[in-house]
């Protein structure tokens, strides 16, 4: 016999007003095993728990249903304080009476009703709850940040710095990202290399942090705490141990003119390359496919060149396999193709490039050395025509969403071409302009009051060549009229879009992707820099579109995460997890593959109906793995033998709050 | 027209045997009386002459597979229905792939006794039944009758679509020019249904002959027997049949191949299969997916995609 104790919250008039709580509790005193029921204005006041704690002492409770809110705000609460007075925290129940009834009902009559029958289910429930315990996960104190862009060289570094080992990976030959890519950055106008290089440089030399440049996550296992990451670090054809950076070999590299990703084909780079002067780590990579060691079978000009003897033909992508406890994502964006737009000329016109090729024209490491020239004929222009939202907020060829940055880098960018040439007349054709932020709004009116940036409200429907000009024509929305200018150059604010194999790596990480590939965070509000699957963190603007101000500050939030997560000696397992009964499992496999966590594993056990002495048979059944589930219960809802079972909400107990109804109106 | 089938069965199973490739080859014998057959396990190659194949082979013998095949080598002769059960049960690991040798043969459609009496064929005198093109044909005392295949088959043979099987290691027979009928939906509003469905459940003596016939059914304790959960009763009334027979319709959500074997083996007739037929048609509508048609499609219901269509826009 269960001795159950029913207290009823008013939640001051939230649920007061609309159910008759007294006559609830009145209602719950006569229900099976309920040997004490009462209302209370504010439960979860400490007098309302004092009066839990004394009827659990007075009335020998060993269960206790409480009636007031979801158990998502308060459960913890009331678990807590049956717990100070022994008993199981998890012989707590809460009847949702608010958000399920009185929030969404207004007849106080049947919503006292309906208060009646949850508390009678509830009651029915918490009659068959078993006591639950957590246990002790051990933990790996070693992160892994997947990108070395701002976003992962931020997160690392404050990992880092608070004593924890971080593993840095990245995909291309060198840390930095696309900022190392930029010229200024909006509103400070700080240099990008000048504030990025030595936080590089940092990572490079920090005790705590491997960086695996060159490499990629190719398969990634277990749960939090306790992650196991493969990674294939690709062969650079190059001993790092023994490099010392000196250039010898792509000065002297005799495959020439193939075009430089960094520099956004605009610029060119050899067969063994740095892609930029700042490189972290500055050692040269083979570009394999393009190397005439490789493609023709020989040459050997680096290799008989460096003096270090560092080159190596033979070397082969290594897989390392990494444990870690955590791991962050800030793999980044891609820009959105341009080409794909007629009307701007299908990427065909030199003179009609995007905004990270105009950083590269601007920076002084870039391919004209900070000269702005166009890239058709290395004239100095006289005009620009900058273009905003060319693929964002545009459901018919890009994306719907606003990329956010594109105002700022218009502006910046219009300031720039202006401080640089004077006489250079700057066109900015925006739909709206978008400047939240700190000290956003007062960078664009400097733009274009103290730089006389021409600002034109309109969309620009064509973009063609005439004598030696680009004609962009458009309509100017303000004035009501069609307006055409002739630019030497048009500057298009490509929308930001997720990096094409981000779906891919969340496959791998058993995260989740929204509509467009974008990582998709644990909640949008309130989880911003966690992801669904407990131990991966989310940074940057692989999330979602960002600058650079909100990149660090989620980078840094993803790593306290991380410290957070760190700073405990073991982690504590959720009891209300899933567990399969083996006795009557099947082995189909169908928990394991509509788990969303994949917590379950197919292990083999003895067969112990079909084994003999002498001859042992095996079976096969799933196994959940007590760190990786989450509760959720899909294995349960989906088990055809009733085999996978989540603790807390045992079928008994289900059908016990089903029957519980069925004699309340029976 | 069953005759040569019948012969390319035997010399198979005869190979298969002699090899030593499978120690069992499970087929279709003569039965108790013409318009029946029944389930023969052959283990000597002299013996395969008990092996047949004509339109009163109903029997989905796949549902032995889970039994016999895990730990043996056994081969199997099968209809394109009998062939899904197989792909489900290789999905779904009860049986492993290569533990099977398949013997496939293509399929006009398969009477059972209350087919025939349908199509108002007297059992008594039914001395023989074969194929003709797209006919039964009934051999009787007073020679013989030919029946157009959509009148004479299971409803569930009427509506197929797969002629051939979709795994085997050889096929028997060529592909048979017969036109499925299409699946209507189930009729009448959700009351009606309710009141047809009531009256269908009160007749259920709950034998579970339905579920011991199903290849799809091999869990160890069905949820029906479970006794630390009550999710039925054993008390014999409409409500508790009714929780089985949802149950059992849930659970072949995108699994059931169509075979017709749980309503051919029901003793008090109960149309179960339109309810399988109408979960399957759902299925299909909202996932595109047939179950059973290849190993590596994944089941519609097992596995989870966020661009899944939501049932309650459809």
């Amino acid at each position: 016999m269960a001795r159950i104790g029913v207290f009823v919250c008013h939640c001051g008039t939230n649920i007061a007003k609309t159910v008759d709580v007294e006559k609830a509790a009145q209602a719950a005193a006569n229900f099976p095993d309920v040997v004490y029921a009462t209302d209370y204005k504010y439960m979860c006041s400490e007098p309302g728990q004092n009066l839990i704690k004394e009827a659990i002492r007075e009335h020998k409770l060993d269960r206790v249903v409480v009636a007031a809110c979801s158990p998502r705000l308060h459960e913890p609460t009331f678990q807590r304080c049956i717990a100070q007075e022994g008993l199981n925290p998890y012989f707590a129940e809460m009847a949702n009476i608010r958000e399920h009834c009185s929030w969404v009902h207004e007849d106080r009559g049947q919503a006292t009703e309906k208060a009646i029958d949850i508390i009678a289910m509830l009651t029915a429930k918490a009659k068959r709850n078993e006591p639950l315990f957590t246990k002790e996960i051990p933990l790996t104190k070693k992160a892994m940040v997947i990108g070395g862009g701002v976003a992962g060289i931020r997160a690392a570094l404050d990992i880092a710095d608070a004593g924890y080992k971080v593993v840095l990976v990245e995909k291309t030959p060198s840390i930095g990202g696309r900022m190392a890519q930029y010229d200024k950055t909006f509103p400070t106008l700080d240099c990008a290399a000048c504030i990025l290089t030595p936080m590089m440089v940092d990572c490079a030399s920090h005790p705590n942090i491997e960086i695996m440049t060159y490499s990629e996550v190719e398969e990634v296992s277990g749960y939090v705490g306790n992650f196991k990451v493969k990674v294939r670090k690709r062969a650079k054809s190059v001993d790092a141990s023994k490099c010392t950076g000196c250039g010898v070999c792509y000065e002297k590299c005799v495959v020439k003119g193939l075009p430089n990703p960094f520099d956004e084909g605009l610029g060119t780079r050899r067969a063994i390359y740095v892609p930029f002067p700042q490189a972290v780590p500055n050692i040269p990579v083979i570009d394999r496919e393009n190397c005439r060691q490789f493609t023709k079978g020989k040459c050997g000009v680096c290799e008989k060149m460096c003096p270090a003897g560092a080159i190596r033909y033979d070397q082969e992508d290594e897989i390392v396999t990494e444990d870690v406890g955590a791991i962050v994502v800030a793999t980044g964006f891609d820009l959105w193709d341009y080409s794909k737009l007629g009307e701007y000329g299908y990427g065909k016109y030199p003179d009609v490039i995007s905004g990270i090729q105009f950083e590269r024209l601007m920076n002084a490491s870039g391919p004209t050395e900070g000269k702005i020239k166009r890239p058709s004929d290395g004239k100095v222009p006289e005009s620009v025509v900058f273009i905003s939202c060319v693929g964002s907020r545009d459901d018919e060829h890009g994306y719907p969403y606003c990329s956010k940055v594109c105002c700022m880098y218009n502006a910046k960018h219009a300031l720039l071409l202006k401080d640089k040439l004077h006489d250079a007349k700057a066109y900015v054709f925006y739909m709206d302009i978008r400047a939240n932020g700190k000290g956003y709004e007062e960078f664009v009116r400097r733009t274009i009051e103290d730089y006389g940036a021409n600002y034109i409200r309109g969309r620009v429907s064509r973009i063609f060549p005439e004598d030696g000009k680009m004609v962009v024509r458009g309509a100017d929305t303000l004035l009501g009229q069609p307006i055409e200018v002739k630019a030497d150059l048009v500057v298009l604010a490509t929308a930001m879009q997720p990096q094409p194999d981000a779906k891919d790596l969340a496959r791998k990480l058993g995260v989740s992707t929204d509509q467009y590939n974008w990582f998709a965070e644990a909640h949008p509000k309130l989880r911003p820099v966690e992801f669904l699957t407990a131990g991966i963190y989310v940074a940057g603007a692989c999330q979602y579109p960002k600058d650079i101000p909100d990149t660090v500050a989620q980078a840094s939030g993803a790593a306290s995460k991380v410290t957070g997560l760190f700073s405990k000696d073991a982690l504590t397992s959720e009891p209300m997890i899933a567990y399969i009964n083996e006795d009557t499992c099947v082995g189909c496999g169908l928990c394991a593959s509509v788990c969303p966590f994949t917590a379950i594993d197919l292990v083999e056990v003895v067969d112990r109906a079909k084994s003999t002495r002498e001859h042992q048979v095996m079976r096969t059944v799933a196994r959940v793995n007590e760190g990786i589930c989450h509760g959720c219960g899909t294995c349960a809802a989906g088990c055809r033998s009733m085999s996978a079972k989540l603790r807390g909400f045992e079928d008994t107990q289900i059908l016990a709050e089903i029957e519980a109804l069925a004699n309340v109106h029976s | 027209m069953a005759n040569e089938v019948e012969t390319k069965i035997r010399e198979e199973a005869k190979k298969l045997l002699e090899s030593g490739e499978v120690t069992v080859v499970i087929g279709w014998g003569t039965g108790s009386a013409a318009f029946k057959t029944t389930p023969v396990f052959v283990e000597k190659p002299e013996d395969v002459e008990k092996l047949v194949w004509n339109p009163a082979c109903t029997n989905n013998l796949a549902v032995y597979l889970p039994q016999v095949a895990q730990h043996a080598k056994v081969g199997i002769v099968v209809k394109p229905c009998d062939s899904r059960s197989i792909v489900t049960l290789i999905q779904e690991k009860q049986v492993p792939k290569e533990n099977l040798k398949i013997i496939g043969v293509t399929c006009p459609g398969i009477v059972d006794d209350a087919s025939l009496k349908k199509a108002g064929v007297k059992l008594s005198e039914v001395q023989g039944l074969d194929w003709d093109t797209d006919c039964v044909v009934v051999g009787a005392p007073s020679g013989k009758t030919k029946l157009p295949i959509t009148d004479a088959v299971k409803e569930g043979c009427r509506t197929c679509t797969q002629r051939t099987p979709v795994i085997s290691d050889v096929t028997a027979g060529s592909v048979p020019a017969v036109n499925p009928v299409p699946i209507e939906p189930m009729e009448g509003t959700p009351e009606e249904r309710r009141a047809y469905w009531a009256k269908q459940f009160e007749r259920c003596i709950r034998c579970y002959a339905c579920r011991q016939v199903c290849p799809s059914c091999y869990c160890a304790k069905c949820f029906a027997d479970r006794n630390d959960v009550r999710w039925t009763n054993k008390k014999a009334d409409t409500s508790e049949a009714w929780m089985f027979h949802m149950g059992r319709a849930m659970h072949l959500a995108g699994r059931c191949v169509g075979c017709g074997e749980c309503e051919r083996a029901c003793p008090m007739e109960l149309p179960i299969m339109q309810l399988n037929r109408e979960v399957q048609r759902r299925v299909e509508a909202l996932f595109d997916f047939v179950p059973g048609m290849d190993i590596e499609t994944a089941p519609a219901l097992g596995q989870f995609e966020p661009e899944d269509p939501d049932p309650n826009e459809h």
